[in-house]
């Protein structure tokens, strides 16, 4: 258990240096995190230019994991993901793939435009991905693979293509950074941010354990539930991706640092469930269910899939307290009036858990006071 | 037939707010606001009365004072705007139908403290000389 919060801890601060200058991107990074520990893969759905590949690289660059990425096109072939045959050996009659560097032995790997590739190359990675064996000739390789990202503009409608898109089982709908948040963008040609050391990827398997472990009794029956309702509205879940999402669950709690995964670790099934649409339209239906979601390791990805109070409680304690935490200046007052708003129409005084009403306290003692002229006025 | 008490409750949701209002001297903090920001004023619809005024807004845009109402679109009777936090004991439709045979013409807004219905049918965009015009008899009362 100890091992387990050590390295829940790392993860944790992988997250947030891996999102220093990257706006609007936790909770992607935090859902790639969660995919890995879940021995599962995740597929991003968005625009180019929306820091997909960023995400990946800065994960991968904090765990130290063996890295492979490549954008796939028509024209890719087999070879540049996999490896060239070994020529030495086919001269001997023997054939294998020189996979040192390749996609095989990666153990954090990126596609871009994962849906390009060719049969050849989809049909094998359907086999990396789904049972982490690479057969190459007469040799199968054990693939070393935690989590392949896939980047996509978009969902092919191509029904051949279902197969493959099933085996990333987290899905994340991602666009360009809204109008509020722009600033923020074109300061990040400023930010630094740490590009190794700070976990690795034993921490990974460590976690991936204590998933494996952990128990799904208590939550079974919610899980069961809410695929019920949503099923009532035609959002269906294949017997597959439901049955998987339970490592979804167990992951989020063993990030959480329990056992037990219970109704606080539900909000993983949002990000299983196909199309943008579907998983908002889930949101909604799923309210109630969602209403005690709760993460402290995955808080923006937990907010993110159910809008629960007390994940936004905890984001705005922390939003709120580093920017109370900065010197006075127009800007940052508009923040922190931001801040207020929410908490506000968040919630009703007397529900406010009393670390929000502190926070609110110390925003209104802070925005009574006359900001002072600058001093190069006049 | 007899008036019905309308008793409230907390949701476990909060609607997301679209529109804010002030009271009083919160009146007068929000039209001030108002007029100082322009982006704000560009696409805000108000609607004012007597120490009152209603700004809708999006989310993001929407001024704060300490004090202030947030208000948002009941999912189940969009006409209808309500604290963010707060639900109505019975159905909202038939609030909105109660309100609306009352005579109040929608969109409208209802609220527990002060215990009013307010209009929204009027809202429209701010203008600038109208604005500080109501500030300044505000002032001089």
């Amino acid at each position: 258990m100890q091992e387990s919060a050590i390295a829940a801890a790392r993860l944790r601060e992988v997250v947030r240096s891996a999102s220093r200058g990257l706006i609007d991107r936790e909770a992607l990074l935090e859902l790639i995190v969660l995919a890995a520990v879940a021995g599962e893969h995740v597929l991003v759905v968005g625009p180019p230019g929306t820091a997909k590949s960023e995400a990946a690289r800065r994960i991968s660059k904090l765990l130290g994991g063996r890295y492979f990425e490549y954008l796939l096109g028509r024209f890719t072939e087999p070879a540049e993901l996999f490896g060239p045959i070994d020529l030495q050996k086919l001269r001997s009659g023997v054939i294998e793939t020189r996979v040192t560097g390749m996609l095989p032995e990666a153990e954090i790997a990126f596609l871009d435009e994962v849906f390009r590739g060719s049969t050849a190359i989809l049909n094998t990675l359907l086999g990396i991905l789904a049972e982490r064996r690479f057969h190459a000739g007469s040799k199968v390789h054990d693939v070393p693979l935690r989590v392949c990202i896939g980047a996509t503009n978009e969902i092919p409608e191509d029904e051949s293509l279902a197969a493959f898109a099933d085996r990333f089982l987290v899905q994340v709908y991602v666009e360009p950074v809204s109008d509020t948040q722009l600033e923020e963008l074109l300061a990040v040609i400023d930010a630094e941010h740490q590009t190794t050391g700070i976990g690795t990827i034993a921490d990974v398997d460590v976690l991936r354990e204590a998933a494996r472990r952990a128990s799904l009794v208590q939550i079974r029956p919610a899980l069961a539930d809410a695929v019920r309702v949503l099923r009532q509205h035609a959002i269906v879940l294949s017997d597959r991706r439901m049955v998987r999402t339970q490592r979804l669950l167990a992951a989020a709690a063993a990030l959480d640092g329990r056992d037990t995964a219970d109704a606080r670790d539900l909000w993983p099934l949002i990000h299983a469930i196909p199309g943008a649409a579907q998983q908002q339209q889930a949101r909604d239906l799923l309210r109630e269910q969602l209403a005690s979601s709760q993460s402290q390791s995955l808080t923006n990805a937990a907010e993110h899939a159910s809008s629960g109070p007390l994940v936004r409680a905890v984001r705005l304690l922390e939003t709120g307290t580093q920017l109370l935490a900065q010197a006075r200046d127009p800007r940052l007052d508009l923040q922190l009036e931001a801040v207020a708003r929410e908490i506000d129409a968040s919630f009703a005084p007397e529900r406010q858990p009393a670390n929000i009403a502190e926070l609110r306290q110390a925003i209104v003692a802070r925005l009574a006071t006359p900001l002072e002229p600058s001093a190069s006025g006049g | 037939m007899g008036a019905i008490e309308l008793a409230w409750k907390p949701r476990d949701q909060p609607l997301p707010p679209l529109a804010v209002l002030g009271i009083g001297k919160l009146a007068y903090t929000l039209a001030r606001a108002l007029s100082q920001r322009p982006e704000l004023l560009e696409v805000a619809e108000v609607v004012a009365g007597h120490e009152l005024i209603c700004v809708r807004a999006p989310t993001e845009l929407l001024p704060w004072a300490d004090g202030v109402v947030y208000l948002g679109r009941e999912p189940t009777a969009p006409e209808l705007f309500l604290p963010t936090t707060l639900t109505p004991h019975f159905a909202p439709t038939l609030l909105l139908q109660a309100c609306i045979r009352a005579g109040h013409a929608a969109p409208l807004c209802v609220l527990p403290q002060p215990r009013c219905i307010i209009s929204l049918a009027r809202a429209r965009k701010a203008d600038p000389s109208t604005l500080d015009a109501w500030l300044h008899a505000g002032a001089t009362r």
